[in-house]
């Protein structure tokens, strides 16, 4: 089946779950992913950061928990375990920070988003720490809207002059006072620690697909506490354009940036981003931080969502789309 | 300002001023003819919110919601020190980095500094009447009973932030706490206190852009224009036309409510007065407020 297909198979020797399964293959991997001798830091590194380095192709990441991965070439990654970090741990930053990586060697861009589907169509969520792009996935899932992917989506810029074509690859994550808003159900804790709260969830609904056509990039942002312009049941929609979309894009969408500048380089990415926003529909939405009208906001995203769809997208600002 | 110290510590316990002095500082730092937007203090100066997580995950590369709180505190001085590192390599070192911050001055759980001292220029310290933080701080959280707050400034473990929100966690200790962590710090600290700032805000901001190494710290005209371009009846409208996105979500009042001094004998009752010298009584009289709280 072609939406099977994932721009690159992993053979891991360690589970990495269930919505990253359709990547795994026991032989002839791509990309082989084994427990080894990781250094604590790379000989003469082209650029480094507070938590990375990158040198001639390679890239080390040394995380908080003390998980450090090596991804090298695109197609090999070893990994080591320190100070009690557990394979949870590992799974984690795994399926974030080392897979965003090892995407960005193999000439991929990763997203920080997560998103919902509808059939072959993909709508991605992205913006700032905490803005409710987990949470408004999951609880689109609950409207008809199938969640796809949490915390990262894989894009292959090489098709853009057609399509955006991405990927997903991990179970969804929430702060537990999302759990209830996002209409979810806990599966358990993301870390084995009283002191990680995210939990594992599951929604509603989701995709089968591990890929699909990226149609909308929506920018999720909150009003300033206090604009008397707005009231509780406002929204904001505003299409985004020229520089300014692409600053947004740069700024709020792009998997660890600072090590990705390093892996492919500033201008790469940035042409990236620039075709990538020639393909996509680019939205900004702004809604009010009040968890009492989450769900109503998250009607609206529905409906804006079947306009994207039908290409009927109206910018609005008070009322709903 | 060559070299690797390039932070200047804007430091506070919450609700002492210290948005109010980093408008201040930007409207000295664009010496513009119109005043700096309140909402858009970054067009004016390099500055950070030492507990943001959009500015913690864009530095440090790895996100903060995979983290503990224990394991981004623990990399936070790595993410300062490369945010210097990186404003030096991109030629911005014309004036200092401004980093606000409300933590008290102590180490991180892995028992290194939250502060690094190697690339600290200064920290600027507001202090302000703890009776007065208290009233504040009451009306910032919606919560206008008093008692919450004047127990929030008496407890060690007193934070804010944290777990699904938008702010790392931060540490507080109490009152007494937070102040003599500062004025201890092992870098310069220049204490500024509120009510002096109130009383004479275009001398206190020439001494704190002289403290700062500032260009034009003696130049009155621009100081005293900057004091006008951040006076509170400005603030106070430009919050009513546009909002601004540092007002607590449970806040009835605007963020820049009232901004005077002594406020607190129109709020706290004497019981409340009482616990707050009981329990900070000693700090106040170093910082002469115990006269003010009593008289």
């Amino acid at each position: 089946m072609a939406e099977q297909q994932v721009p690159f198979t992993i053979d891991a020797d360690f589970d990495l779950g269930e919505a990253a399964a359709l990547w795994c293959r026991a032989h002839g991997a791509d990309v082989v992913v084994r427990r080894g001798a990781v250094p604590l830091s790379l000989p003469r590194p082209e650029s480094q950061g507070v938590a990375w380095q990158h040198a001639a192709g390679r890239t080390l990441i040394l995380t908080p928990c003390g998980a450090r991965f090596l991804v090298e070439g695109g197609s090999a990654m070893r990994y080591a375990l320190d100070g009690g970090a557990s394979l949870a741990d590992l799974r984690l930053f795994f399926l974030g920070t080392a897979l965003s990586v090892l995407a960005a060697q193999r000439g991929l861009l990763p997203l920080k988003a997560s998103a919902v589907a509808n059939g072959e169509d993909v709508h991605a969520f992205v913006g700032m720490p905490t803005r409710g792009k987990s949470a408004s996935a999951a609880a689109l899932a609950a409207r008809g809207y199938p969640f796809f992917a949490d915390d990262l989506l894989i894009l292959d810029p090489t098709g853009l002059d057609t399509e955006a074509r991405c990927y997903r690859c991990d179970d969804l994550k929430v702060w537990p006072k999302a759990l209830e808003l996002a209409d979810c159900e806990k599966v358990g804790p993301v870390r084995p620690t009283s002191k990680y709260r995210k939990l594992y969830a599951v929604p509603r609904q989701r995709a089968a697909r591990v890929s699909g056509r990226l149609r909308t990039i929506v920018y999720l942002a909150s009003f300033k506490k206090g604009d008397t312009s707005v009231d509780r049941h406002s929204m904001h929609l505003e299409r985004l354009s020229g520089s300014k979309k692409v600053e947004k894009v740069v700024r709020a969408a792009i998997h660890s940036r600072p090590i990705m500048i390093a892996v492919v380089g500033r201008r790469p990415l940035f042409q990236w981003v620039m075709a990538l926003s020639r393909r996509v529909e680019m939205l900004r939405l702004t809604r009010p931080e009040i968890p009492a009208v989450f769900g109503a906001g998250v009607n609206r995203i529905a409906a804006l969502l079947s306009a994207a769809e039908s290409g009927a997208v109206q910018t609005c600002k008070g009322a709903a789309p | 300002m060559a070299g690797q110290r390039r932070i200047a510590w804007l430091a506070s316990y919450p609700r002492s001023g210290n948005t109010w002095t980093r408008l201040l500082l930007a409207n000295f730092l664009s010496a513009a003819a119109e005043p700096v937007d309140i909402n858009d203090i970054g067009s004016a100066m390099s500055s950070a919110l030492y507990h943001g997580r959009p500015w913690f995950d864009g530095v440090a590369g790895i996100s903060s919601s995979d983290c503990t709180e224990d394991e981004a505190e623990s990399l936070r001085p790595a993410v300062v020190r490369f945010w210097a590192q990186e404003a030096k390599r991109e030629g911005r070192e014309e004036t200092p980095l401004f980093c606000k911050s409300h933590e008290a001055c102590r180490d991180t759980p892995a028992g290194e500094p939250l502060f690094p001292d190697d690339v600290t220029v200064g920290a600027v310290y507001l202090i302000r009447n703890p009776l007065d933080v208290a009233v504040s701080w009451a009306f910032y959280l919606g919560d206008e009973g008093f008692a919450d707050s004047v127990a929030y400034l008496n407890a060690w473990k007193s934070y804010l932030g944290g777990s699904g929100n938008h702010e790392l966690r931060q540490r507080l200790f109490d009152w007494s706490g937070h102040v003599e962590s500062w004025t201890g710090a092992p870098f310069p600290v220049l204490a500024v206190r509120y009510e002096d700032l109130l009383a004479d805000t275009a001398g206190w901001l020439g001494k704190i852009a002289s403290f700062l190494r500032l260009d034009g710290a003696s130049d009155r005209r621009r100081l005293e224009r900057a004091v006008a371009h951040s006076a509170f009846a400005r603030l106070q409208e430009n919050e009513d036309r546009e909002g601004f996105h540092m007002r607590s979500p449970h806040s009835r009042t605007p963020f820049f409510r009232s901004g005077v001094a002594g406020d607190w004998r129109r709020h706290l009752s004497a019981a409340q007065v009482g616990d707050v010298l009981a329990a900070h009584g000693a700090t106040m009289d170093r910082f002469g407020y115990s006269c003010r709280a009593t008289g």
